[in-house]
């Protein structure tokens, strides 16, 4: 299976965002996109996830030799500020969530199975979401994706608010779900990205460069990759 | 002073350009004519700083004609219109001494008003404060008279008083306002109030000098005669204060502690954007004391998806549904109740309006427009459902909002069409009992009619909510065609209707309309929603 993004355009006003990006992600890898504040990268994400419209170009999903344009539900979207309806409890939005991809979920858990899976207390799941922490909502936005199993999961900021003991589950859970889905994250932190990450992509100027997988490993990888973004080139 | 004062006009000018540049970029059709760079033109930054100093000066002498005209002048001289053109003046005077110097003297002293421009010259510019105040103390001085002074003799002239009188009523009240503010600024010193905040006490001022005015403008007698005010005395006694109160300010040292006391960043009153958006979000919040006992698991176990969604939606938005729905029936019981009681004592009471009912039964139109709910639900149901939820894709499906729509067009009905059996009992059970000429058939057309609006209105809201999505992520109401296709749909149904108004047409009309207008809306969201129900 393979992301496909087709001469994406994206203009905001005067300024033109996304120019153009054409690129290729693989199942079964972790991609880290990384790029300066204000590159470009929420953008390309809701592009991706339908929630703005591109102004020219399309995402596809491969699979063997059939292409077909990539569906709303075939992307999980964990957004950096997590987006969630704080009147109800985490418990009736996850039961709703599981009630509305009942169709879809084979072999599901119960809510509450889940909640522990997520190490949210008992005594919590009932609260508002409104009174969670920002961890917390997140945690819940992460669930959405691990209930749905998206094909595509796209993750804005992801473990910047999490402790270390969830970020290393999180971290985890990322890498035994990479088999089966494309997972691409965006962030700030080079460490995090070089550790987590397969493939390492640069959204600069309005367009996506690749970085050689071996720079990854190379003890000048973060004084190369922050050259890169400095002098806006992104020739690598 | 002259550098500061330049400097601070130059800021002033500077934000005023930028605002006009921000919302004439807003503007519909006209607005993309300003491109993005134009913040950074400093050309065209200049010119339309000169059109917003221009504008402000005109505002000012023009807001002052306002204020008299509307407040103090059209009130005097129409409801006093039988009155002698010297008794109409005392009126006038009194009028403007009542709001202008007494209530005006407190509600609206600026040396201690919590403003942007404070925070931005002196928080962020580091303008010295006593230097920024006493500049600005100085323009609201001079600007405020000479603003006054236009006005104040047309308005004396076409009393027919002399036009002196206008102008040095102008003066008088720049002094006397002068000795307000040096007041507040004592006041301050001294106690630390800083009454322009203390909202209770600056209403009561408000409200008992404009009830004082509103009795002796009915009273149509004025206690106060022109002389009082325009003696050398009383005119020497109010420069000299006035006079002494603005050296009280020139020379008071301790603006820095002034200023800081009024423009922290988490003062309210500065930022009046923030605070509507707070009374906003109260006013459309979840009720969320019960829901921590009353979980949706335990009420709502029965319900799944979307049906579980609203129905833990309703529930915990009951203030904001329930609420007005209980004050229209205890409207009506009220109603009812006088209706029972005018039959015991008078029953013939009732002949003439069950005749102008049966011809007017439009009014109709407006009181079900008043009483049922819909456009508060629908701001609810953006705030704190769907502007989370439209974010995921799964809640843009068509199934998903189609399902959405209908739950809640369902529940909104709901409420509304027991508003409108209310409205019905309590019209139709005295007018049947009484000898009045009203049938059962005039009741059942009656009842017809208000569940056809009722009904109407409930499609209404919702439609416009989804064909539209007026609001933004801030709680404003951001698409402008919301307000007005709202008032097309509002104008030609009235207009409709009115043309024939007998009940035998109306109440079938209205009912027919409002089943139509329903069946349009579930085929217009159904098609539409993609384009128009989203975050915008």
């Amino acid at each position: 299976m393979q992301l496909q993004l087709d001469n994406i355009l994206k203009n905001f006003g005067d300024k033109t965002v996304l120019k153009g990006i054409d690129y290729t992600f693989d199942k079964g890898k972790i991609y880290g996109l990384l790029g300066r504040n204000g590159a470009g990268k929420t953008s390309l994400f809701n592009c991706l996830s339908g929630e703005i419209r591109m102004d020219s170009g399309g995402v596809f999903l491969r699979q063997g030799d059939v292409s077909e344009p990539v569906r709303e539900e075939d992307v999980g979207y964990v957004f950096s500020l997590p987006v969630l309806p704080e009147f109800l409890t985490g418990y009736e939005f996850v039961k709703f969530y599981l009630d509305i991809n009942k169709d879809q979920l084979a072999g599901a858990k119960t809510v509450d199975e889940y909640f522990d899976m997520m190490q949210i207390e008992p005594a919590d799941r009932h609260r508002l979401i409104k009174g969670y922490s920002h961890g917390m909502k997140n945690k819940v936005q992460m669930l959405l994706f691990i209930i749905s199993r998206p094909p595509v999961i796209l993750l804005d900021e992801p473990l910047t608010s999490f402790d270390v003991v969830v970020a290393l589950e999180i971290k985890n859970l990322l890498r035994s779900m990479k088999k089966d889905h494309i997972i691409i994250f965006s962030t700030h932190i080079l460490q995090l990205a070089a550790d987590l990450c397969d493939e390492l992509v640069i959204l600069n100027n309005g367009l996506l460069q690749e970085i050689p997988s071996a720079m990854l490993q190379s003890p000048e990888f973060e004084q190369k990759i922050i050259d890169m973004l400095k002098d806006g080139r992104g020739d690598a | 002073m002259h550098r500061t004062l330049r400097s601070i006009i130059k800021i002033r000018g500077a934000s005023g350009a930028n605002r006009l540049i921000y919302y004439f970029r807003r503007l519909p059709l006209v607005g993309k004519l300003l491109r993005d760079d134009v913040y950074a033109r400093t050309d065209v930054k200049q010119v339309l700083t000169v059109i917003v100093q221009i504008l402000k000066v005109l505002w000012g002498f023009l807001g002052k004609f306002i204020y008299l005209g509307l407040i103090i002048y059209w009130p005097v001289t129409s409801i006093g219109k039988d009155l002698l053109p010297q008794e109409q003046y005392s009126l006038y005077l009194q009028l403007v001494l009542l709001l202008s110097f007494v209530a005006a003297g407190v509600s609206s002293a600026v040396i201690l008003e919590p403003k942007m421009d404070k925070y931005i010259c002196v928080k962020l510019m580091r303008l010295p404060a006593g230097q920024y105040m006493r500049a600005t103390m100085a323009l609201r001085g001079v600007s405020f008279g000479l603003y006054f002074i236009p006005a104040m003799m047309v308005f004396a002239g076409l009393l027919a008083a002399p036009l002196w009188q206008g102008v040095l009523l102008a003066v008088l009240l720049t002094f006397w306002r002068m000795l307000c503010e040096a007041l507040h600024l004592w006041l301050f010193e001294r106690k630390g109030i800083v009454l322009v905040k203390q909202t209770a006490a600056v209403w009561i001022v408000i409200g008992a000098m404009f009830l004082l005015g509103a009795v002796t403008l009915y009273g149509g007698r004025a206690w106060f005669e022109s002389g009082w005010l325009f003696n050398l005395p009383a005119v020497t006694a109010i420069l000299l204060v006035g006079g002494l109160a603005s050296l009280y300010i020139a020379r008071y040292p301790n603006y820095r502690k002034a200023v800081d006391a009024v423009s922290k960043i988490d003062e309210p009153l500065l930022n009046m954007g923030r605070m509507m958006k707070d009374a906003q979000a109260k006013d459309i919040r979840s009720d969320e004391q019960e829901t921590v006992l009353r979980s949706g698991m335990e009420v709502h176990a029965d319900k799944t998806g979307y049906s579980y969604l609203n129905a833990i939606f309703f529930d915990r938005h009951k203030r904001l549904l329930i609420q007005p729905l209980k004050r229209c029936l205890a409207g009506c019981a009220v109603l009812l109740c006088a209706g029972l009681l005018a039959l015991a004592l008078s029953p013939e009471l009732f002949i003439a309006p069950a005749q102008y009912l049966r011809s007017g039964m439009l009014v109709l139109i407006f009181v079900m427009g008043f009483i049922t709910v819909g456009e508060k639900a629908c701001k609810a149901m953006f705030y704190n459902c769907d502007m989370s939820l439209l974010r995921y894709g799964f809640y843009r499906k068509q199934g998903a909002v189609m399902s959405n729509f209908r739950i809640r067009l369902a529940r909104i009905a709901g409420l509304n069409l027991i508003a409108a059996a209310a409205v019905g009992l309590a019209v139709n059970l005295p007018l049947l009992l009484s000898p009045a000429d009203w049938t059962i058939m005039d009741a059942a057309l009656f009842c017809l009619a208000a569940i056809g609006l009722a009904l109407f209105y409930s499609v209404h809201h919702m439609f416009m909510y989804y064909m539209f999505q007026p609001y933004g992520t801030e709680m404003n109401i951001k698409n402008p065609f919301f307000m007005v296709v709202n008032s097309i749909v509002m104008a030609v149904g009235g207009v409709g209707l009115v043309l024939r108004s007998d009940a035998e047409f109306f109440a079938p009309a209205a009912l027919a309309l409002a089943l139509v207008y329903a069946v349009l809306a579930l085929i217009l969201v159904r098609r539409f929603h993609a384009r128009t129900f989203r975050l915008k």
